[in-house]
C-alpha cells in the first residue's frame, strides 16, 4: 500500500458523465474518418470531429436510441454498440444448464453465424 | 469515449454556424416529419407532379420509429384472401373514443402500400424458398403470414429492415427536396391569425443553426406521437424505448398553437406499455410479439401451457397460430364474442400458479424447443428485420455466445401478474405509475375530416400524428395523406407570409442563444424537461380532480414565466432541444386542460354518452365543441365508409 500518482498528468474538474457513458465505441485504428455514423445518427449522438479525417466524437450517449444504424453504416468495422449495463440479461445453455450474462468476460464463443433472411448487405458483421 | 474522457478539452462545433440566417423555401407541399408516414406522404405529393419539401430532424434514411427496420405489417384486410373486408372491421367494430374514418382509411390502404414499397424494392416475400412447406408460408402470395396461419392478415416482413432506405431513395429518384435535422419550429397561417389557413412554417438547422420559412400550399404533419411528456430520468436509456426520441409532440404543439381542433387528450393513465423503463425491445425472453409464440419453461425447466382465446388448452405449437371457432381470424378484433385483440397466450390462471410455487421464476423463452422453421421466423425474420433489434439483439447477443438453436432467454422478473399480458420486454408494470401510455391510437391528436386535412385548411395529418400508429398504418396514411395535399396546393397560390407572426418566431427560436453566457441563464434543456415531466407526474396522474388539474397549469404556467425564461442554448443542438421542451410544455398544457373540460362533460347531464369532445386554442383560450357518436359518417359525409373514400380518391383515379 502505497502512495500512487494518477495516470492523468493533470486531475481535473470534470463535468459528470451522462448515463449511460458509452452507447457506442469507434476504434480509431479501423475508423478512416469518412463520418458515415455521424451522418446518419438520428439523435446527433455521433459527431464529426472537427478535425477533418479523425475518427467522429460520441458526443451525447445519454441521448443514444441505440438503433445502430450507426454500426450498419460504417463499411470499415469500426464501430461497436454496447447494451447498457442494466439491460445486459441472462440466457441459459439447455445441453449444460450454464448460465451466462450478455457481455460478461469469460462468456461462451460465438457459435451462430447466420444472416438475417432479406439481408442484402455483401458483408456481414460479428 | 475519449470526447467525455477529457471533457476539459472542448471539441469546437463541427459545421458553420449562421444563427439568425433566413432561407427561403417555396414549394406545394411541406411535409413536416420524414419517417414512414412522411416519407410516403412526400412520394404520393410528388408523384403528383407537386414541389415537394421534406423535413426531419434527422436524417431521412433512417429516420423515425421505423427507421431502423419493421419486422411485421399488419392487418392487409384488402387482399383478396382476407376473411374480413376493412368495411366490416369498421362497421363492426368497436370505434368508441377512436376517429374512425381515420381508421378506415389507414386500413383501406395497407395492401397497396405494401406492393407499393416493394415495387420500390423492399423484399417481402420468401424468394429463395426459405420456407417452402412450412405453415406461416402463404403458398399463393409466398408471404410469410404473422399470427395467423389460417388466412392471410398480417405479414412477416422478410427484408423490413430496409423500409426506409427504400423510401429514402424513392424520394430522391422521384424528386423531392429533402431537408435533414432541419427542425420545425411553427406553423405559418394566413394573415398570422390563429385558426387560419396553414401557408407554411419555420425550421431550424440543427447543425448551422440557420433559420428556415417554408412557404407551402399545404402541409402535412408526420412527426409521430408526444412522447417523454412525463418521463424524465437519468435511469432511463434509449435502448429500451420504443418511440424515436425526435418523437416529443412537435407537431401536436404547433397545430395547437395554430389553432387546430384537437381530439381525445384527455385519455390518459398509467400503463405498462411503451415506457422507457423497459428492457431491450424483444431483447428479454417473452411469447408474444416478434416472439410470438415462443414456448416459454420455469426455472426448472417446466413448461408453461399455452390457452385459446376460449380458454382451451393448446397442445401444439402450430395450433397456438390458429383462430377459435368464435374469432374470424386468430387476433381478430372482432367477433360476437370478442371485442378486444384476443391471441392465443399461456394460460390466465399462470400468476396464481407462480404464488403457489408450481411454477417457479425467472421464466425462460425456450427457442430451442421450437420447430425449426418457427425458430427461423422469430430470430432470423422477426428479430433480424424489426430494426432495432437487428444490430443490438441478432448481432449484439450472437456475438455473446448466445444461440438460438441451444440456449434459452430469461424473461423479466415480474410480480406475477405482469406476465398475464404480452410484451414482457415492457418490464415491471408497477414500476412505471404514473406515466401514460404513448401508443395505439390513445393520446389524442387533430381531429380531422375525410381527406386527413385538419380543421385548419392546408394541414393534414399522417401516421402516428394522426393517431395511426404501426408501419402498415403509417405508410398507408402517408400515401393518402400526400395525395389529398396534392390536390389541395393544385388549389391554392402561395400566401404572403406575416410579417409580425414570423418576427415574434424568430425571436422565440433565438432567445436562448443570445442569452448563452449570461450568468442568469442557468436552466439547461434537460433541467426544463425534467421540471415539465413532474408537473405532469403530480398533476396528471391516474387520479385527476379538476384542482390538481388546475394547479398544474398554474405551474407550468409559472415555469414558462420562470424557468423557461432562463434557459440557455450554446449550440444548434442544445437550442433545438430547448424548442422540444418548449413543445412538451404546450403537449402538457393539452393534457391538462383536455382533462379538465373532460371531468366537466362527464358531469354535464345535457351531453350524450360518446360525444366527442373537441378542444381548440383560440389564442386567448381554449373553446369546446362537440360532435356525436360517428360523425364521420353523417352530413355532410356520405353515409358509408367506402363511399366517403371513393369521394375523397375520385380524383387520385383520373
Amino acid at each position: 500500500m502505497e502512495a500512487f500518482e494518477s495516470n492523468q498528468e493533470q486531475v481535473y474538474i470534470t463535468p459528470n458523465p451522462t448515463g449511460p457513458t458509452e452507447a457506442v465505441s469507434i476504434d480509431p485504428s479501423i475508423c478512416v474518418g469518412c463520418n458515415a455514423c455521424a451522418n446518419i445518427c438520428r439523435t446527433q449522438t455521433i459527431m464529426p470531429n472537427p478535425v477533418p479525417g479523425k475518427p467522429p466524437v460520441v458526443v451525447f450517449p445519454d441521448e443514444c436510441w441505440y438503433c445502430a444504424c450507426c454500426v450498419e453504416a460504417c463499411r470499415t468495422g469500426a464501430l461497436e454498440m454496447h447494451l447498457p449495463i442494466n439491460q445486459r440479461i441472462f440466457f441459459k445453455r439447455k445441453t449444460t444448464g450454464e448460465i451466462f450474462r450478455l457481455g460478461q468476460g469469460d462468456g461462451p464463443e460465438k457459435t451462430y453465424f447466420k444472416e438475417p433472411y432479406g439481408w442484402l448487405r455483401e458483408e456481414g458483421k460479428g | 469515449m475519449e470526447y467525455q474522457a477529457s471533457a476539459e478539452q472542448r471539441l469546437a462545433w463541427p459545421y458553420p454556424v449562421h444563427y439568425g440566417k433566413v432561407n427561403h423555401v417555396y414549394v406545394d407541399v411541406l411535409v413536416v416529419g420524414g419517417g414512414l408516414a412522411g416519407g410516403c406522404a412526400g412520394l404520393a405529393a410528388v408523384r403528383r407532379g407537386c414541389t415537394v419539401a421534406v423535413c426531419d430532424k434527422a436524417p431521412i434514411k433512417r429516420s423515425g420509429c421505423g427507421g431502423a427496420g419493421m419486422d411485421h405489417w399488419n392487418n392487409v384486410l384488402e387482399h383478396e384472401d382476407t376473411p374480413m373486408t376493412p368495411e366490416e372491421n369498421l362497421e363492426k367494430g368497436n370505434t368508441s373514443a377512436r376517429q374512425g374514418h381515420r381508421d378506415y382509411i389507414a386500413l383501406k390502404g395497407t395492401w397497396d402500400a405494401l406492393m407499393e414499397l416493394e415495387k420500390l424494392g423492399l423484399p417481402i416475400r420468401d424468394a429463395d424458398g426459405d420456407f417452402t412447406g412450412t405453415a406461416t408460408l402463404d403458398q399463393k402470395t409466398n408471404l410469410l403470414k404473422a399470427y395467423n396461419y389460417k388466412d392471410l392478415v398480417a405479414v412477416k416482413l422478410r427484408g423490413g429492415q430496409y423500409i426506409k432506405p427504400v423510401i429514402y431513395e424513392g424520394l430522391l429518384r422521384e424528386g423531392a427536396d429533402l431537408y435533414e435535422r432541419v427542425m420545425i419550429t411553427s406553423l405559418l397561417t394566413e394573415g398570422g391569425k390563429v385558426g387560419a389557413r396553414v401557408i407554411g412554417a419555420t425550421g431550424l438547422s440543427m447543425e448551422t443553426g440557420e433559420f428556415y420559412v417554408f412557404h407551402a400550399k399545404s402541409t402535412i404533419l408526420s412527426s409521430g406521437y408526444a412522447c417523454t411528456i412525463w418521463t424524465y430520468s437519468t435511469e432511463i436509456t434509449g435502448n429500451s424505448y420504443r418511440w424515436d426520441p425526435n418523437d416529443i409532440g412537435d407537431g401536436l404543439a404547433m397545430a395547437w398553437k395554430a389553432g387546430a381542433k384537437v381530439f381525445g387528450m384527455d385519455k390518459t393513465g398509467h400503463t405498462k406499455a411503451a415506457h422507457p423503463f423497459a428492457w431491450p425491445r424483444f431483447g428479454v425472453g417473452n411469447p408474444s410479439n416478434t416472439w410470438f409464440p415462443c414456448t416459454i419453461v420455469d426455472n426448472n425447466g417446466k413448461e408453461i401451457p399455452w390457452q385459446d382465446a376460449d380458454g382451451n388448452i393448446l397442445t401444439t405449437v402450430e395450433a397456438r397460430n390458429w383462430p377459435t371457432k368464435h374469432q374470424i381470424y386468430c387476433g381478430s378484433p372482432i367477433s360476437d364474442v370478442y371485442k378486444q385483440i384476443t391471441l392465443p397466450n399461456l394460460i390466465k390462471d399462470l400468476p396464481e400458479r407462480i404464488r403457489s410455487g408450481e411454477y417457479e421464476l425467472p421464466l425462460w423463452a425456450d427457442l430451442a424447443s421450437m420447430p425449426e422453421d418457427e425458430r427461423r421466423s422469430i430470430w432470423g425474420v422477426m428479430i433480424g428485420n424489426e430494426g432495432k433489434s437487428r444490430y443490438t439483439i441478432y448481432d449484439l447477443y450472437t456475438r455473446n455466445g448466445f444461440d438460438p438453436d441451444t440456449d434459452m432467454l430469461m424473461a423479466p422478473i415480474m410480480v406475477p401478474e405482469g406476465y398475464l399480458s404480452g410484451g414482457w420486454f415492457q418490464g415491471e408494470p408497477n414500476a412505471v405509475k404514473p406515466w401514460r401510455s404513448e401508443s395505439f391510437g390513445c393520446q389524442g391528436e387533430p381531429c380531422m375530416d375525410w381527406n386527413l386535412m385538419t380543421t385548419l385548411p392546408g394541414l393534414f395529418v399522417a401516421g402516428a400524428s394522426g393517431g395511426l400508429e404501426g408501419c402498415s398504418y403509417a405508410c398507408s396514411s402517408g400515401f393518402y395523406a400526400g395525395n389529398r395535399a396534392a390536390e389541395f396546393s393544385a388549389e391554392q397560390a402561395q400566401t404572403e407570409i406575416d410579417e409580425a407572426q414570423l418576427q415574434a418566431e424568430y425571436e422565440r427560436v433565438y432567445a436562448p442563444v443570445k442569452r448563452a453566457g449570461d450568468p442568469n441563464a442557468y436552466v439547461s434543456w434537460k433541467e426544463l424537461w425534467g421540471g415539465s415531466a413532474r408537473v405532469m407526474q403530480q398533476c396528471c396522474g391516474d387520479f385527476k380532480t379538476i384542482p390538481v388539474l388546475e394547479h398544474g397549469l398554474k405551474w407550468l404556467d409559472s415555469i414558462k414565466n420562470n424557468e423557461m425564461q432562463w434557459t440557455y442554448a450554446r449550440n444548434p443542438h442544445e437550442l433545438a432541444r430547448l424548442m422540444e421542451d418548449e413543445s412538451r410544455i404546450t403537449v402538457s398544457e393539452m393534457f391538462l386542460s383536455a382533462s379538465i373540460i373532460k371531468i366537466r362533460a362527464d358531469q354535464d347531464a345535457n351531453l350524450a354518452p360518446g360525444t366527442y369532445i373537441f378542444n381548440q386554442f383560440d389564442g386567448k383560450q381554449v373553446v369546446t365543441s362537440y360532435a356525436e357518436p360517428q360523425y364521420w359518417l353523417k352530413p355532410p359525409y356520405a353515409p358509408t365508409y367506402l363511399e366517403n373514400y371513393q369521394n375523397c380518391r375520385a380524383k387520385e383515379a383520373k
